[in-house]
């Protein structure tokens, strides 16, 4: 019985150790045991204490023994001494111990009885099972993590099985990760052992190497199992920017937009690249997007462009042109997308996020676009619509102001009374992207004059041009002398053409147009006029010339083509007037128009052809050189020789004056050849004797010629008569802005013709800004007729000249 | 039987008798016929040969210069039966044709009148020589429908020449288009004061050709206008007792220069810009 008594008291002793041993029972009332921190419960003697934070810093007074006696206020000097708390926060005692640093204003810990205690049990955790990153596989690279390069999240199960009963009340939970460059990770040195209650954590290490690692748990007295160890190797995200990326406009503010015309390209050249080398795929997107009121974007769906499939190895291209529709006018977003054989979206679409940054404001930056984790992988793009522009053009010559249009708007004629008849005025549109738009002739069947339809969008210079031909049909300048309407940054001065910028920001845009006539160089002419027939159809101009309105003609010059009050003859129409359209042939406006000759008349039947008895030159008329200065031209021979011996004979002249033998007469000499004569210099004669050039070769007048002031009596520079079977032509400027031409005068008659050759008399000069004084004037001398009319009758000679007629008339008896 | 007994040999020679006589008559209607016919056949030739002689001598009178006419003026006179060598254009047979055949031709001066016409083609100019008049007026009347531009011109070309032009009256151009011209009187007339020196007046004629008759003021009469030549071309058979002939008058005005001359600027077929 006693045995039984010992033994049954061995048991209770071997029990009360085994829990004194196992569940460790503490009680109240002191600071918190120890390896505990605020949060943490613990069993003390079958109570549950909780240790907190003391939130006042206590006043540690010195133990006197007895807890339930308040302390004399003393200074607390070491550990043990009772710390005097603040009631509100202590409700069960007043009093707590000063644990380990005991220091005047550090928070404190005390422990409080919250509950009744257990028992319990404490034993090994189990073993962790780890999750990610696949053991052997390898991971991607984020850019996306607040610290820069390589890194992976690594994780694994939350472990149910601590071992321990009372969960932290035995110590806290937590697991062990080795990371190691070395298998096993859990040897002597490896890179990671991080003791941490979460089961994940981030890892940054190196691309390409490959990395041990295992996790084991710990419960605060004993350690799990380690787990099964893995491996990973960070893989590197394939990346994919733009190399360029071009719309079809010049590069404009704001410089990450591109601007693009529907039916124009966006050209672009991208590099995919994956330093690992296994790139799968890739893929260019587009995305529309519209502002709403608020200003906000609104995404429309994403919608693959181009399918790069396979893209493998290290890297791939995608280049080519996105050729926008009529309907896609908006706003899009291109970017691109690469994949690896990971299937995650490499950098910077899949693996980014932030918001995409704006290149930036350089004008030089063809490579326009946004950058997005450091690759230029987006852009936006606008699609601007084809426009359409039209407008009036009116008549502004005598406009001052081009505020508004005018009344002689060309326009249609069904639509008013103030029309103007349509004209073969042509317009030409150009800039940057459009290039030279066909020749557009007036709209007469549409409610404006002109119209260009379809046009691309340009934020480049634009230009409207009047077409050079117009200004050949009737010897005006037309000049664009305004603009009006809806386009903004406009300004023209007087030219051909007119540019402006941004023309187009409606459809239609409406850009109404005045022009304003200037004269061309014109002839003056002292004597009547004879323009020609031909037998072309339509019916021709016989007679075209634009004369400078009253106001701008120099004084003492009428402004009329005919200084003199002569009739106009013309075998056709003709189409004389100033700029204002008033008729210009003469003051008197006499003319006998659409003459109808018949084919035999002189000179159509007229051969050019020197009479038999003409002397040659050289030879028995003289030698080229003196043929002018030797005064030995006899008014009653005729002369034959080459355009190059007259120009020797011109040349020879020097600034002399020619001489015929007999003052007052006239002397007629024939020009062979084609090869033209070249009238360099004045070519007058010193007294009332002329010469009469019959000439087969044309006949030009150089430039040099000329009176930069001339008057009305000015004298001749080619004092000859000329009758020409090919062009008499005055050379004109090519440049009358810069080079204007001179006045050149010269005696008439000047007669060409020939029905084979039809030649003309070109009136080729232009004096440009001074185009208020004629260009040419041609008197008429009537000396040719008189003199020579009296030589023809006096000869001994059958029409020695070659020039004369006689009226016959035959009757048979 | 015994009767009288004729001889048949007189029959085949009456026979023959008759038969001579029908074809010696009818021989002779044939040569009645040919001779006629021959008589005809000269009578054309001969009026074709004088004609082509008379056509002949004004051709080669024509191609004389003026100077040279001047003198055959007071040498050619008209003398058919003693003409001066200078007026005669010989065409001498040949040994196929043995005929001979000359014109006989008469030079003069024509237009010394108080009126004088003149024939001008469409389009074309014609002249009046005024040499020697000064002062006065010149009437020029025409009934065709034509549009007269005219322009008088001096000796001394100093002096202003004159021009203008003038339509018919009450006439239609089909084509012509007219502004500010003189029209014709009532009686198809216009006056063109003459000036001092005038040389020639000269008319160019649109639209139509035109006869226009000149007169002067004062009952004067115009200078010599031209020369006729009148050219009589017969044959010289010799023995012949024909004395066939036929005469051409050709007037030829003195030597001007064409409408051309008139103006100062003249294109006659392209276009003046």
């Amino acid at each position: 019985m006693i045995k039984a008594k010992y033994i049954s008291l061995l048991l209770f002793i071997f029990t009360l150790g085994v829990v004194f041993f196992s569940s460790r029972s503490v009680y109240a009332c002191h600071p918190c045991a120890w390896g505990y921190g605020p949060g943490d419960t613990y069993c003390i003697g079958g109570n549950l204490y909780e240790c907190r934070q003391c939130t006042n810093s206590p006043t540690c007074i010195r133990n006197n023994g007895d807890e339930t006696v308040p302390p004399a206020a003393a200074t607390p000097q070491n550990v043990g001494d009772r710390c005097k708390l603040d009631p509100a926060n202590v409700p069960s005692y007043k009093w707590d111990w000063c644990d380990n640093t005991c220091a005047v204003g550090v928070p404190d810990v005390y422990d409080v009885i919250i509950d009744t205690c257990v028992s319990c049990t404490v034993s090994s955790p189990g073993q962790v099972q780890l999750s990610t990153p696949d053991n052997g596989g390898i991971t991607g690279a984020d850019y996306d993590l607040a610290t820069p390069g390589y890194q992976v999240r690594i994780d694994w199960h939350s472990l149910n099985n601590w071992g321990d009963s009372c969960g932290n009340a035995t110590g806290p939970d937590v697991y062990e990760l080795y990371i190691s460059t070395n298998t096993p990770a859990t040897a002597a040195t490896p890179i990671i052992i991080n003791r941490s209650a979460g089961s994940e954590y981030v890892f940054t290490g190196t691309p390409g190497t490959t990395y041990y690692w295992a996790v084991r748990a710990y419960n605060g007295h004993q350690y799990g199992a380690y787990s099964s160890e893995w491996n990973f190797k960070f893989n590197m995200y394939p990346q994919a920017e733009f190399q360029t990326l071009e719309g079809s406009f010049p590069n404009q503010p704001p410089y990450n937009v591109i601007e693009v015309s529907s039916g124009q390209f966006v050209n672009y050249v991208t590099r995919i690249t994956d330093v690992d080398g296994n790139l799968n795929s890739a893929g260019l997107y587009r995305r529309k997007f519209t502002y709403d009121n608020n200003g906000q974007m609104q995404w429309a769906g994403a919608e693959q462009l181009v399918d790069q499939e396979p893209c493998l190895g290290s890297s791939c291209n995608i280049s080519g042109g996105w050729l926008p529709a009529s309907g896609d006018n908006g706003y899009w977003w291109l970017y691109l997308k690469a994949f690896d054989q990971t299937n995650i979206p490499g950098s910077p679409y899949g693996k980014c996020s932030g918001d995409p940054v704006p290149l930036g404001n350089n004008p030089t930056n063809t490579n326009v676009g946004w950058e997005f984790c450091g690759h230029r992988s987006r852009a936006m793009v606008q699609v601007r619509s084809n426009l359409n522009l039209q407008g009036y053009i009116w008549d502004a010559t005598s406009v001052n102001s081009c505020s508004s249009v005018s009344l002689n708007t060309i326009r249609n004629n069904a639509l008013g009374n103030n029309d103007v008849t349509p004209s073969p005025l042509q317009l030409r549109f150009s800039n940057p992207d459009n290039g030279v738009t066909p020749a557009q002739n007036w709209s007469p069947n549409q409610n404006f004059s002109y119209r260009f339809n379809n046009l691309i969008h340009s934020t480049g210079t634009s230009t409207l041009a009047m077409t050079t031909s117009f200004m050949s049909n009737d010897n005006f300048r037309y000049k664009l002398k305004c603009l009006n309407g809806n386009v903004t940054n406009t300004s023209v001065t007087s030219a051909i053409s007119a540019s402006f910028n941004t023309v187009v920001t409606n459809d239609p845009n409406t850009l109404h147009l005045g022009f304003e006539k200037t004269s061309t160089g014109w002839f003056s002419v002292s004597g009547t006029v004879y323009g020609g027939y031909s037998t072309g159809s339509p019916i021709d101009q016989s007679i075209v010339e634009a004369v400078p309105s009253a106001s701008n003609v120099a004084p003492n010059f009428p402004p009329y083509m005919i200084r003199s009050n002569n009739f106009t003859y013309a075998g056709e129409a003709t189409d004389v007037k100033n700029i204002l359209g008033q008729a210009a042939l003469s003051q008197s406006n006499r003319f006998v128009k659409n003459i109808r000759p018949e084919a035999d008349t002189w000179p159509n039947s007229y051969s050019y052809q020197a009479p038999a008895g003409a002397l040659p030159v050289p030879g028995a008329g003289g030698t080229c050189t003196g043929f002018l200065t030797s005064g030995n031209i006899d008014v009653d021979e005729t002369y034959v020789m080459s355009a190059a011996c007259f120009n020797q004979a011109i040349n020879t002249l020097g600034s002399n004056e020619y001489e015929v033998n007999s003052p007052g007469g006239v002397a007629v000499v024939y020009i062979t050849g084609t090869n033209p004569v070249i009238i360099n210099r004045p070519v007058r004669s010193q007294d009332r004797s002329r010469i009469l050039l019959v000439s087969a070769a044309p006949i030009d007048v150089i430039r040099a010629v000329g009176y930069p002031t001339p008057s009305i009596g000015s004298r001749a520079h080619v004092e000859l008569g000329i009758l020409a079977q090919r062009n008499v032509t005055f050379i004109g400027t090519a440049d009358e802005i810069n080079d204007p031409d001179t006045t050149i005068v010269v005696e008439g008659p000047l007669v060409v013709g020939d029905k084979t050759l039809v030649p003309l008399v070109k009136f080729d000069r232009d004096r440009g800004s001074t185009n208020n004084y004629p260009a040419h004037m041609v008197n008429y001398n009537e000396d040719y007729l008189v003199i020579l009319a009296k030589q023809v009758r006096a000869s001994n000679a059958l029409n020695a000249y070659g020039l004369s007629v006689v009226n016959i008339s035959w009757e048979v008896e | 039987m015994s009767y009288f007994k004729l001889n048949s040999k007189g029959q085949t020679l009456l026979t023959v008798i008759v038969a001579m006589t029908i074809v010696l008559a009818i021989g002779v209607g044939v040569s009645l016929r040919l001779l006629s016919s021959s008589q005809r056949v000269s009578s054309t030739d001969t009026a074709a040969r004088v004609l082509a002689a008379a056509e002949g001598g004004a051709e080669q009178f024509l191609i004389k210069p003026f100077t040279e006419l001047a003198t055959l003026e007071s040498i050619c006179q008209g003398d058919i039966q003693n003409p001066a060598p200078e007026c005669v254009v010989d065409y001498p047979g040949s040994s196929s044709d043995n005929i001979d055949s000359i014109a006989v031709v008469k030079v003069s001066t024509y237009g010394e009148d108080n009126a004088v016409e003149i024939k001008i083609p469409k389009d074309q100019t014609a002249e009046f020589n005024l040499d020697g008049l000064s002062g006065g007026d010149a009437s020029l009347c025409w009934a065709d429908t034509s549009l007269l531009s005219y322009t008088i011109y001096r000796n001394n070309a100093f002096e202003p020449y004159f021009n203008g032009v003038v339509n018919c009256n009450g006439c239609s151009h089909s084509t012509l288009n007219v502004n500010n011209a003189a029209t014709a009187n009532a009686s198809g007339c216009f006056t063109v004061p003459l000036g001092t020196n005038p040389l020639g007046l000269r008319i160019t004629s649109y639209g139509a050709s035109s006869r226009i008759t000149a007169t002067l003021s004062g009952g004067r009469d115009f200078p010599v206008q031209g020369y006729e030549i009148l050219s009589t071309g017969m044959l010289t058979v010799p023995g012949s007792q024909e004395q066939a002939v036929r005469t051409v008058k050709v007037r030829v005005s003195y030597p001007f220069l064409p409408g051309l001359f008139d103006h100062a600027l003249y294109s006659n077929d392209g276009v003046i810009r």
